[in-house]
């Protein structure tokens, strides 16, 4: 499944492997966010061990949208599972915002790809 | 002045050292709203100018839009008179960039803004984010509250505020956000 606009796209993929996203994603506030994560909450929701994001394309994410991807991480950990994030070293934010997302949820790995 | 507060590190680091660039923009909030990612746009245009005085153009202009996007947008959210010039300001001066952006508010909006620039220097930055978050998961809001946080925390910047009331309930708010030039080129 894929959802694409012109600054981005979420391509969820087979099995619950994971979840690429790409390109930018500046919307107005967290709950702008929800139609585009929901796809994904769902399959987490479906997974059973940890669930890989990779954002090594995703070149810009305002603060509405790490709001976004926290709900994610908090919703792995009322799961009981983690989240794997692929980042890249390339995109200075990535590594530094996922970091800190581990202190939310300890089974959160960061790797770059 | 009684009716003027700054909080946190709003003092200009610049001092009187030549300014090698410096860009201004005014915008109506409510243009922006109507097409948010013009805020994005804005703040495209502006790193990319700016990149070019650095060595690694991709990331240098990476930080500096991340961090221009966020002041703008905040200023864009809590302008209450959506109808009200805002304006941004970039200056590139010796060893820092500055970013700053000026809006109208109300009260209560100026009161959070001071409260949150005083918890920025008070408080670890790291337990400040996750707070943050499990504070927006629990209510929803318009903005998510992390922008400056993440600003300070990942790029060591210098992040203030002045408020000045200027008519019963309204205030204008400048908050300038202070990048040293090593966290850009790093």
């Amino acid at each position: 499944m894929k959802t694409e606009s012109g600054d981005y796209s979420v391509r969820i993929l087979d099995n619950q492997q994971g979840v690429v996203i790409a390109g930018v994603l500046r919307l107005l506030s967290p709950s702008a966010y929800e139609p585009v994560f929901d796809p994904i909450r769902k399959e987490l929701e479906k997974a059973t061990g940890n669930y890989a994001v990779d954002i090594a394309d995703l070149i810009f994410l305002n603060s509405s949208g790490v709001t976004g991807l926290s709900r994610l991480v908090l919703l792995a950990r009322s799961h009981s599972r983690g989240i794997d994030f692929i980042v890249s070293e390339t995109v200075p934010w990535q590594k530094k915002t996922m970091t800190s997302l581990q202190r939310l949820n300890p089974k959160v790995t960061v790797r770059t790809r | 002045m009684s009716n003027v507060r700054e909080l946190g590190e709003f003092t200009s680091l610049t001092g009187e050292e030549p300014i090698i660039s410096e860009l201004y923009m005014r915008f109506i909030p409510l243009d922006l709203v109507a097409h948010w990612k013009r805020c994005g746009m804005v703040a495209d245009f502006l790193a990319h100018f700016l990149g070019y005085n650095f060595e690694n153009k991709e990331m240098a202009t990476n930080i500096i839009s991340t961090v221009l996007n966020e002041v703008l947008e905040n200023a864009v959210k809590f302008s209450v008179d959506k109808s009200e010039t805002i304006a941004l300001g970039l200056r590139y001066v010796g060893e820092h960039i500055e970013v700053e952006a000026s809006n109208k508010t109300d009260l209560i909006k100026a009161d959070n803004l001071a409260k949150y620039i005083q918890k920025l220097h008070t408080e670890d930055l790291e337990d400040l984010f996750v707070q943050q978050i499990e504070h927006t998961a629990a209510k929803e809001r318009t903005a998510s509250g992390l922008g400056l946080i993440t600003l300070k925390k990942d790029y060591e910047a210098r992040v203030g505020c002045q408020i000045t009331e200027k008519a019963p309930n309204v205030f204008e708010t400048i908050v300038r956000v202070c990048l040293p030039v090593e966290k850009v080129e790093q």
